[in-house]
């Protein structure tokens, strides 16, 4: 079963729900005590492997024990995101769903057209929905994908600000 | 010394500004509500209780400066100043009698903003704390799969039976030439060792005909004249001249013809 789940998880490019598991596994007799299996992957991994939650599901990542040699591997590294788009993300991972103006008024400057095109290039943000009110203005929130970048299982998991509960009036 | 009945903890960082530094820094803040905060945060104020009058003292004074070494600012930035002028006269005039309650303060709305900003920048900080993918941390990430193939079109039967046909009428091609272009300067090359090799078989000169390889086309043909040309040149195969009179080649060094 811990090799059942393994092919799994290797297969899928996004992390896997337990909801979407149990669809998966429930009605076969072979994989019943799958969600043992599970646990035991999640307390110990596989390998080089680890079983993290992230982003509502599970996913596997290289265990962080071999993240020195890894660096040696992988040679570029990400460009780093610069302060105005960490600014921006993070108005919208905050204070989501938040419409354009919205995220101006924080921040105190205009939102940059390029820096929302790269959050959503990166499958970061989306349109969550629209405001009703005048304009019809649209709502932008995090996607999965931005969790799983992060490594977060969930927004809550987001770490805390002070100073941000007295302000969610604004 | 007090300020606001709390001990001075050390003079205010005065306004002094490395002259390169200016420009950087004023490029560093995105906005003019990013300059007053970070006036305020050098001053070690509280943004609860903003001076207002040495705050734009200050923030005028970075304005000048900037103008002053031609720097472009942002129409934002002057909109800032009038702001930060208007408060302080707000602050001088009595309290308008409809706005009469405790909250009343006219740099309500601008601490609000400054610290939205502030809130804002502690949330992108810590953004930045968390592990992100390729840089602390390395997912199973299975191929990527190619778009869905294209629907096969659509081909009657009949259709394979006329192209069947009419491959059949094609007139029948010649077969291919035997050899394969390679590189020719390479196979030059590989024809001279091979024919030294080839006569170094037996100590005895080779007529031109037994070098050359039976049923060549034309262009290995004359590859290996080339070839023993080139040998003749460099002198590692010589010509020879029987009793009849008759060229032959024959690898130098081999004797054997007696008195030729």
């Amino acid at each position: 079963m811990r090799e059942a789940l393994l092919a799994l998880f290797l297969s899928s490019a996004e992390p896997l729900s337990r909801e979407h598991l149990a669809a998966l596994l429930d009605d076969d007799p072979d994989c019943a005590g799958w969600e043992a299996a599970l646990e035991m992957l999640l307390a110990v991994g596989e390998g080089p492997l680890q079983l993290v939650s992230v982003a509502g599901g599970y996913r596997l990542q290289i265990h962080p024990r071999h993240n020195a040699l890894l660096v040696r591997l992988h040679v570029e590294a990400p460009r780093p995101l610069s302060k105005a788009t960490l600014e921006t993300l993070a108005v919208i991972a905050y204070q989501q769903p938040i419409t354009r103006p919205e995220i101006e008024h924080w921040r105190g400057v205009a939102v940059s057209a390029p820096i929302m095109q790269q959050l959503q290039e990166r499958g970061w943000i989306m349109v969550a929905g629209h405001r009703d009110t005048p304009g019809r203005p649209a709502l932008w929130a995090t996607t999965p994908g931005f969790l799983a970048h992060f490594s977060l299982p969930s927004l809550e998991a987001l770490p805390k600000v002070m100073g941000a509960e007295r302000l969610d009036g604004i | 010394m007090q300020v606001h009945g709390q001990p001075l903890e050390g003079l205010p960082d005065g306004l002094f500004i490395p002259p390169d530094a200016l420009e950087l820094l004023l490029e560093s803040f995105s906005g003019p509500l990013e300059l007053l905060l970070w006036l305020i945060r050098r001053n070690r104020m509280d943004i609860r209780d903003i001076p207002v009058a040495e705050v734009t003292r200050q923030y005028l004074h970075y304005l000048h400066e900037a103008r002053r070494r031609n720097l472009e600012l942002a129409a934002e930035y002057l909109l800032m100043a009038a702001w930060l002028a208007e408060i302080k006269a707000r602050m001088l005039l009595p309290v308008p009698p409809a706005a009469e309650d405790e909250d009343f303060d006219p740099r309500l709305e601008l601490a609000r903003r400054l610290e939205a900003l502030a809130t804002v920048q502690s949330q992108a900080e810590a953004l930045h704390t968390l592990p992100q993918a390729g840089r602390d941390f390395w997912t199973i990430y299975p191929a990527p799969h190619p778009d869905l193939p294209l629907a096969p079109p659509l081909v009657a039967l009949t259709d394979i039976v006329n192209a069947w046909q009419a491959l059949l009428l094609r007139p029948a091609r010649k077969p291919p030439p035997a050899h394969t272009l390679t590189n020719p300067r390479m196979g030059l090359r590989q024809r001279m060792v091979e024919l030294l090799l080839y006569c170094r078989r037996e100590p005895r000169p080779w007529f031109l005909n037994e070098l050359l390889p039976p049923m060549a086309d034309r262009l290995a043909l004359a590859v290996s004249l080339l070839a023993i040309l080139e040998l003749l040149r460099q002198e590692a195969l010589a010509l020879v001249e029987d009793e009849e009179g008759v060229w032959q080649v024959a690898v130098t060094g081999v004797d054997g013809l007696g008195g030729i």
